[in-house]
This record gives C-alpha cells, sequence and structure tokens, in this order.
C-alpha cells in the first residue's frame, strides 16, 4: 500500500489498513490553510459476493465513509471535528445501471459495479479550522451501513463475514512543516 | 455454611423472578427489535446478548439447584428422590408442549415465508419487469430510429449556422431535451439544448463514443433523480468523404413522464420483491434465531420454575419426612415448620400435635421406668445386704434372681444356673436336691405360701434351712412367679442346743452337786454309827453299802463339776501365748514309757505368738490328745500327729492346730453333732462334754473347730484355726455380736 504526501504537506502514515479487509483506506492526501484542511481520501473498496448478491437483489448498500480531524492530546487523541459521506449504490434492474447518490443528492449512473465503486472510493471533505496546527491527524474508516439494511437482513449481516466489511480506523498525521 | 447461605440466597426465588422479568423483558424487546426497521442493530445485538446471558444464568441457576439435589440424593437425604421425580415429571411436562410448540411455530414460520413467494407472483413480477422492459426498448428504439433519421438529414451540412439550425429543428421535432454533434474524436461541432442557459452541456463518456464509432447505435435508459429517466442515444453520422469524416450526433431524451412513473413503480415492486426473495433465508434465519432464543429463555425458566415449585410444594413433605425419622430415632421434641394452612398445613399440625402428645407418654413412661428402677435398686439393695437368701423363679418355674446371701449361705455360684428351672437345678446339684425339690414341690402345688425345715448336707456339712415360699402374681407379666425365701438356722440351732445344754448342766449342777454332801455325810455316819453295833453278819453288807454310797457321791461330785465347768463361763485371762510351747508342755503328760512314740510333732518353726487364755487352751489340748489317746487305745500302733501352719488369708492372719489319729474315727452321722454335750464314741468312758467344752472355749478365742475322718490313716482330724495378734479377742467380740445378732434376727 502506498502512503503519498501532497507537495505542500506530509503526512505520515502509520496504519494503513489490514490487508484482508475488503474496504481498505488506501490513501489520504491533505491540504491545510490557515483557515481550512481539505482532505482527500482515496479508498479500495471491493464488495464480497454476498453483499454484490444483495445488490444485484435489489438491496441497497449504504457505503459510509467517516472521517474526523484528530487533534493530539497530552495522553491521547480528542477528535476535534468529525463528518462522514454516505453513499447510495443500487442496482437499477429496468435499465441495467448502477446508481450511486450521495449527499449532494444527485444521482450517479455506472455500467458496471466496479464502475460505481471506482465513483465511491475516493471522496473529500473540508474541515475548517482556526489556525494551523501540528500535531492534528485525519482519521479515516469506511464501512458499509448494516442499519440501512432491510430489517430481515441485520441479523445475518451482523453474524457473517461476508458482511463485515469496514475497514480499521486509518490515522493520517499531518506535519506541522507543511504551508499551504 | 455462610458460603453457602449466600448461594441459597443467590439461588433462591426473589433473584431468579428478577432475572425471569428481565429476560421476559428482554425477549420481548427482542421480538420488537427483530421486527422493527428503525431498530439498529446494536441494540438487536444487546438485546440478543442480553437473552443469551440470560439464558447462561439460568443454565447456571438450574444446574446449581440441579447439583444440590444429586448432592441431596447421593447423600439420601429425604424427600430428593421424590423432588427430583417431580421436577423430572414437571420438565417433561414443560418441555414436551414447548418442543411441540416450537416445532410447529419453525416449520410455520419457513412454510409461511415461503408461502410470500409464489411461483405465480414471481412470473407476474418478472411479466412486469419484462413488459417494462419491453415497453423502454420500444421507446428506445423509436428513440434511436428518430435520431438516426435525424442524423441522416445532417450528413454533408457543414455550415454551422445550417447545423445549429437543423440541430434545434431536429431537437424540437424528437422532443429531445439536449442534442450534440460530436466530432469523431469525440469535439462538440454543434449542440441544442431545450433548457436555457445550461452552460456545459452533457458530453457523452468515451465508452459511448467508441462504440459509436465502430458504427454501431448507442441508447440506454439513465434514471435520473427524482424518478425522471432519460434516454441517452447516440448514433453516427456518415462523413461523405475523407475530408469529411463521419460525426456522432448525441441526444438526450426524457422519458415520457407517465412511462417513467410507470417503469418507477416496476422497478420499486420489482426491487422490493427480490429483496424478499433475497431476504427469505436470512428472514427465516432472524425469526427462528428469535424463537430459539425465546423458546430456550422460556424452557429455561420453565425448568427453573419446576424445580423451584418441585421444591416449594415438596418441603412440607421432606420435613414430614424428617421428622418421622427423627421420631423413629426416639426425638420427640421434633417440632415442624407449619408451611400454610391448607391440608399440608393441617397435616403438618397434626404431626406437630402427635409428636408433643408422644414426648408427654413418653415422658411419663420415663419417669415411671425412673421410679420402677429406683424401686428396683432399692429393693436389690435391700436384697443384696439381706441376710437371708431370696431366690425367685417365674411362672415356669425357672430360677430369676438369687440374692448375694444365697451364694454366701449355700457356698455356690448360682449363675450358671439361672434360667434353669428347679428341677434341673436339683439335677445339676444333688447336694441343694432336698431344697430345690421342697420348691419344685410346693410351686406344682401352686401354694400360695408355704414354709418348711429342709436339711441339706454342703461342703460345709449340715445345714439346716428354714424355707418360706410366696406366690406372686404378674412377674414380667407372665403369670404367676414365686418367691422363696430361706434362712441358714444351723448355728441357731446348733447355739440354741448349746444354750439348752448349757441350761440343763447348770440346774443339773446346782440341783445334784447339793443333795450329795448331806447323802455323802449321812453314809458315813451310818458306817460309823452302826458298824460296829450290828451283827457281824450284816456288818460287812452295811460297810460295802456305806462305801458304795460314798464312791458314788464322788462320782457323781465329779459329773457334776465337770457340768458345773461347762455351763458356767469362766474368768479368762488372755495373754500372749507361744502356742508350739504350750503344745509340747501339754503333749509331755500324755508320753509314757510304754509309748514313747505315740506323738508325732509337725510345729512351724517362728509361729507367731497368738492371744489366748493358757490355762483354757491348756484344756483344750488336753481333751483333743486325750480323745485321740482314747480312739487309738485298740490300734496297734497308735499313733498322734500335732501340726501348726501360720496361714494368711485374705488379709486375715491366724494358726492352725492339727491334731490327727488313727483311731477308730466316728461316723459320718455323728459328725455334726459330736460337738454337742453328751454325744461320745467312747461308750461308758467319757461324760460326752469333751468336744463341747473345746467348742466352747474355742469360739471364746475367735476360733473355729471342726473334725474330719482322716482319709488315709482311718481316724478323726481336729482342725483349730486361732486369730493372731490382738485381733483375737475383738474378733471374739464380733463373732459374739454377729451371733447375737443372727439369733435375733432368726427369733424375730
Amino acid at each position: 500500500m502506498k502512503c503519498r504526501f501532497g507537495n505542500l504537506f506530509a503526512v505520515s502514515l502509520f496504519v494503513c489498513g489490514a490487508a484482508h479487509a475488503q474496504f481498505v483506506v488506501d490513501q489520504v492526501d491533505a491540504i491545510q490553510s490557515d483557515e481550512d484542511i481539505r482532505v482527500q481520501v482515496d479508498l479500495d473498496l471491493n464488495l464480497t459476493d454476498a453483499t454484490e448478491r444483495a445488490l444485484s437483489h435489489g438491496v441497497p448498500l449504504i457505503v459510509v465513509h467517516e472521517i474526523a480531524l484528530n487533534q493530539r492530546g497530552w495522553l491521547w487523541s480528542r477528535i476535534e471535528q468529525r463528518t462522514s459521506v454516505r453513499y447510495r449504490l443500487r442496482y437499477h434492474v429496468l435499465s441495467g445501471r448502477y446508481l450511486v447518490d450521495s449527499n449532494e443528492a444527485v444521482l450517479n449512473t455506472f455500467r458496471s459495479v466496479s464502475d460505481a465503486l471506482e465513483f465511491i472510493d475516493s471522496t473529500s471533505v473540508t474541515f475548517d479550522v482556526s489556525a494551523r496546527h501540528a500535531d492534528h491527524s485525519v482519521a479515516v474508516r469506511s464501512r458499509i451501513d448494516i442499519n440501512a439494511l432491510p430489517a430481515p437482513l441485520r441479523p445475518t449481516a451482523l453474524f457473517s463475514p461476508q458482511w463485515q466489511l469496514s475497514s480499521d480506523w486509518s490515522q493520517w498525521p499531518i506535519n506541522e512543516l507543511s504551508t499551504n | 455454611m455462610a458460603n453457602q447461605r449466600i448461594i441459597d440466597k443467590l439461588i433462591g426465588p426473589i433473584p431468579a423472578l428478577i432475572l425471569s422479568l428481565v429476560v421476559v423483558a428482554s425477549l420481548l424487546m427482542l421480538i420488537a427489535a427483530a421486527q422493527d426497521v428503525d431498530a439498529s442493530v446494536e441494540s438487536y445485538l444487546v438485546l440478543l446478548g442480553l437473552n443469551v446471558l440470560g439464558i447462561f444464568v439460568l443454565l447456571a441457576l438450574i444446574g446449581g439447584n440441579l447439583w444440590r439435589l444429586r448432592r441431596q440424593w447421593r447423600g439420601k437425604v429425604l424427600g430428593s428422590r421424590l423432588t427430583l421425580r417431580m421436577i423430572g415429571l414437571f420438565v417433561l411436562l414443560v418441555l414436551i408442549p414447548l418442543s411441540v410448540v416450537y416445532y410447529v411455530s419453525t416449520q410455520f414460520l419457513s412454510k409461511g415465508i415461503d408461502s410470500w413467494f409464489d411461483v405465480r407472483v414471481d412470473r407476474a413480477v418478472n411479466d412486469a419487469l419484462l413488459l417494462g422492459k419491453t415497453s423502454l426498448e420500444t421507446i428506445k428504439r423509436d428513440a434511436v430510429d428518430d435520431l438516426s433519421g435525424a442524423a441522416s438529414r445532417l450528413i454533408g451540412v457543414e455550415n454551422e449556422l445550417s447545423l445549429i439550425t437543423l440541430l434545434d429543428e431536429v431537437r424540437e421535432d424528437g422532443d429531445l431535451a439536449e442534442l450534440l454533434l460530436l466530432s469523431h474524436d469525440g469535439r462538440i461541432i454543434a449542440s441544442s439544448q431545450k433548457v436555457a442557459g445550461k452552460l456545459i452541456p452533457d458530453r457523452p463518456n468515451e465508452r459511448v463514443l467508441s462504440e459509436v464509432r465502430g458504427g454501431g447505435r448507442y441508447v440506454n435508459l439513465e434514471p435520473l433523480a427524482g424518478g425522471v429517466q432519460q434516454l441517452r442515444i447516440a448514433v453516427p453520422v456518415l462523413g461523405t468523404g475523407i475530408s469529411r469524416p463521419s460525426r456522432i450526433l448525441h441526444g438526450l431524451k426524457l422519458v415520457p413522464l407517465r412511462y417513467s412513473r410507470l417503469a418507477e413503480s416496476i422497478e420499486n415492486a420489482s426491487a422490493r420483491y427480490r429483496q424478499m426473495v433475497f431476504s427469505r433465508r436470512p428472514l427465516k434465519f432472524s425469526l427462528i434465531l428469535t424463537l430459539t432464543v425465546v423458546t430456550l429463555a422460556a424452557s429455561m425458566l420453565a425448568v427453573w420454575a419446576a424445580i423451584y415449585v418441585s421444591r416449594r410444594m415438596l418441603s412440607p413433605l421432606r420435613d414430614l419426612a424428617e421428622g418421622t425419622r427423627a421420631v423413629a430415632a426416639g426425638d420427640y421434641r421434633k417440632k415442624l415448620p407449619v408451611p400454610s394452612s391448607d391440608e399440608l398445613g393441617v397435616l403438618v399440625e397434626s404431626f406437630n400435635n402427635m409428636t408433643r402428645q408422644i414426648h408427654r407418654a413418653q415422658t411419663s413412661v420415663k419417669q415411671h421406668q425412673q421410679e420402677t428402677e429406683r424401686q428396683r435398686t432399692y429393693l436389690e439393695a435391700i436384697l443384696a445386704h439381706l441376710s437371708s437368701g431370696v431366690l425367685s423363679f417365674d411362672y415356669k418355674n425357672r430360677l430369676l434372681t438369687y440374692n448375694a446371701a444365697v451364694t454366701q449361705i449355700l457356698d455356690y455360684d448360682f449363675k450358671l444356673l439361672r434360667k434353669q428351672t428347679a428341677e434341673e437345678i436339683s439335677g445339676s446339684v444333688p447336694k441343694f436336691e432336698p431344697l430345690f425339690r421342697g420348691i419344685r414341690d410346693s410351686i406344682e402345688r401352686d401354694e400360695a405360701e408355704w414354709n418348711a425345715e429342709v436339711t441339706i448336707f454342703a461342703d460345709r456339712g449340715r445345714q439346716v434351712l428354714i424355707v418360706r415360699g410366696t406366690r406372686i402374681s404378674s412377674i414380667k407379666n407372665s403369670g404367676s412367679g414365686y418367691v422363696v425365701v430361706f434362712d441358714d438356722v444351723t448355728e441357731l440351732i446348733q447355739a440354741q442346743r448349746d444354750a439348752a445344754w448349757r441350761e440343763v448342766a447348770r440346774r443339773l449342777a446346782h440341783e445334784i452337786k447339793n443333795p450329795l454332801t448331806p447323802i455323802q455325810l449321812s453314809a458315813e455316819r451310818i458306817r460309823a454309827k452302826y458298824l460296829n453295833g450290828v451283827a457281824p453278819e450284816d456288818r460287812d453288807a452295811l460297810d460295802r453299802a456305806t462305801r458304795t454310797i460314798a464312791q458314788q457321791v464322788e462320782s457323781m461330785k465329779v459329773m457334776v463339776n465337770a457340768f458345773s465347768n461347762y455351763a458356767q463361763p469362766s474368768e479368762q485371762k488372755f495373754e500372749s501365748l507361744a502356742l508350739n510351747q504350750l503344745i509340747r508342755d501339754v503333749a509331755e503328760l500324755f508320753v509314757s514309757e510304754a509309748q514313747p512314740s505315740l506323738i508325732h510333732f509337725d510345729l512351724e518353726p517362728g509361729l507367731p505368738s497368738i492371744t489366748a487364755d493358757p490355762g483354757r487352751l491348756r484344756q483344750v489340748l488336753n481333751n483333743l490328745i486325750l480323745n485321740a489317746k482314747d480312739a487309738t487305745s485298740d490300734v496297734e500302733k497308735p499313733e498322734i500327729k500335732i501340726r501348726t501352719r501360720y496361714i494368711e488369708e485374705n488379709k486375715h492372719c491366724y494358726v492352725e492346730l492339727t491334731i490327727s489319729d488313727n483311731g477308730y474315727g466316728f461316723t459320718e452321722e455323728d459328725q455334726s453333732r459330736l460337738f454337742e454335750p453328751y454325744v461320745t464314741t467312747k461308750d461308758e468312758k467319757g461324760t460326752g462334754l469333751g468336744l463341747a467344752v473345746v467348742k466352747r472355749i474355742v469360739e471364746e478365742h475367735g476360733g473355729l473347730v471342726w473334725l474330719d475322718s482322716a482319709v488315709q490313716a482311718g481316724g478323726a482330724v481336729a482342725t483349730i484355726t486361732l486369730p493372731v495378734g490382738e485381733s483375737a479377742v475383738n474378733t471374739d467380740l464380733k463373732l459374739r455380736r454377729a451371733q447375737q445378732r443372727f439369733l435375733s434376727e432368726s427369733t424375730g
């Protein structure tokens, strides 16, 4: 796994996700200015057979990217800001296309699920900050929201490893030397 | 003990009840969560975990209860078997219906869910979908045909204004939302848009373009937000030469709203149905999991309730069983707690009343027993210290009890004769045959009271017993029995006889001795006065008569003096005496030249001195040696042996003197009467008072004297025992007092 830094910021990789996970945080870029921090997240998303089968059977999947801006404290980090981006991926049987809508309520259509996932696997968020801080870090996690599944599916999803698509939390510290 | 109490509280009813309520509540919530669309999976997980935990806790409770029951069953605690049996019954009664319900429910669920997916419904949905697709395909085909027609109109048109005008015309004719003419490499040549002001046209992606470049036609339905659907169409516009290559006409056409809504409806219904089909197994799994957890929790609750109810129900019975066992073991003070006012409570109360009454009765019986025992002990103490022998016989004529005096009087251990009949005792011990024959005869005659005098010849010689028998009723509740009391009156009779003889002797001495002197004096006066005056022929007769009178009177005086000595108590002067020396002094008088070896001495050297009256003891020795000498007068080799021994027996010290001879001895019949006055074996020679005087003197010295036949020599053996030291006088006094007490008891 490659951990790349922006040309102005240096981001150190601590945890780049588990190798066997279906959802993996691939890379995080951060651009820090005096007012905000813009975070670009790239993930590697792959569905399991069960989830793909569910998708083809009309079960919409909610993919949630959780991104948190943490500030390192004396003993442990404190979550300063937190946001999430939700993508709703479903299959349109009449058109045979995969549809993705997100928080922005824009519907995107794709011929294949891989195209749809390729659309989902990168996102960017902006955190408003009052000043530059050297002790900031970005934590990223991506998962399928099991609570959004139809009720009968939830117990199965709860106990089945095929549905355990959540990535681990990845910490990406931001080097203070970075300047805009 | 404290730990056990804590465990009992933990597995008691209140924690279990609280747990049951929690489990039931969580079960209800779990069922609700399984059906609630909005319920989060975390809450479902928590509820599921809570229920599983509750089941495990219930299992632990049940296990604890069963373990305790198993321990009680192994320890054979009363009621444990019944409790186990009842629990088993309850568990069966609960589990069998629950299992049936569970099986039926799972089948019902499975079949019910399966029934949702009827083949006809499935086909209808697919048909609707197919219909929708077909309709859309028609729309798509029409749209692509229309656009292909428009593309043919654009062939050769190069002028930009003409192109725009034509594109607008085509867009309006085809009711397109947007129309683009793209170069072969995808560059926009001209565009026409329905919505004015849209700055960036919706350019097709490279995949669309490459498909069209290959000569194909592209059309696809693209859902938009808000249920609106649009068709993306791309067709080639053929070029007219190398300098005018082919171009691409790309259009976007909104599906008519009516079709869009219908298609959306079909899409939604189809999606929902496919979701249901896909969720069939998970739904079954979810519902059966919930049902299983509910059934398990209900089963555990029911089993625990069965255990609790069984224990609770059987608790009074267990208490009753323990109480019964305690009563059987003799504990009548056991009180059982009354559990309730129902039938069991009445039963326990009755049990308590019963034990209370038994306890009272037992206490009363014990008091009576103690009283009886006290009286028996008192009676035994009296009997033990009674000088009379007491025998008791049961109704079968068997010897039941005897007191110490029996053993003492008869000198026989009656322990071996217990439970034997009087007849059997007669056969076992022939010397007591006269006594027990009399007893047997009296018992057989069933006399209420009877008296008899029985003479037996036992080890002590002739014994005269006065026997009294009394019939008593209810000895050990087994009919009549007999109590026989007897006294040994041998010595009493002897003492009475001695006393009588002494009285006779005293009277004889007194009545006869007084006239003897006047008779003698009168005879001498007659002789002196008339001997010379009578005729010579009568003188000789007178002389013989008066001489005879004088001689007989003298002889009578000697006899009367002997009586007097026997009858009158003499003054005794006790002093320390060397018996061996006294024996030698007395025996010396009987040794003569004619018989130098008549007497043989076997005197123990160093014999301790005794306290005795030398004069009286000399008379004893004199009488005995004289008797022996007289008894051996006709023997060819007369022999008298005198022997002394010092003996210690039972802390008593005494000397034993034995004088034996080889004379004519005495018969067995004479043996018991030889010490009586006027009993003699010497024909006319003796007065018959010698041995009587010997016996009296020896008894005055606290000693004993008896005669035996010499087994080997064939003569008689006289044996005297005399106490050693100062105790002799005291012993004599004690003996006298004992004799007096005995006489008074016997006569009283």
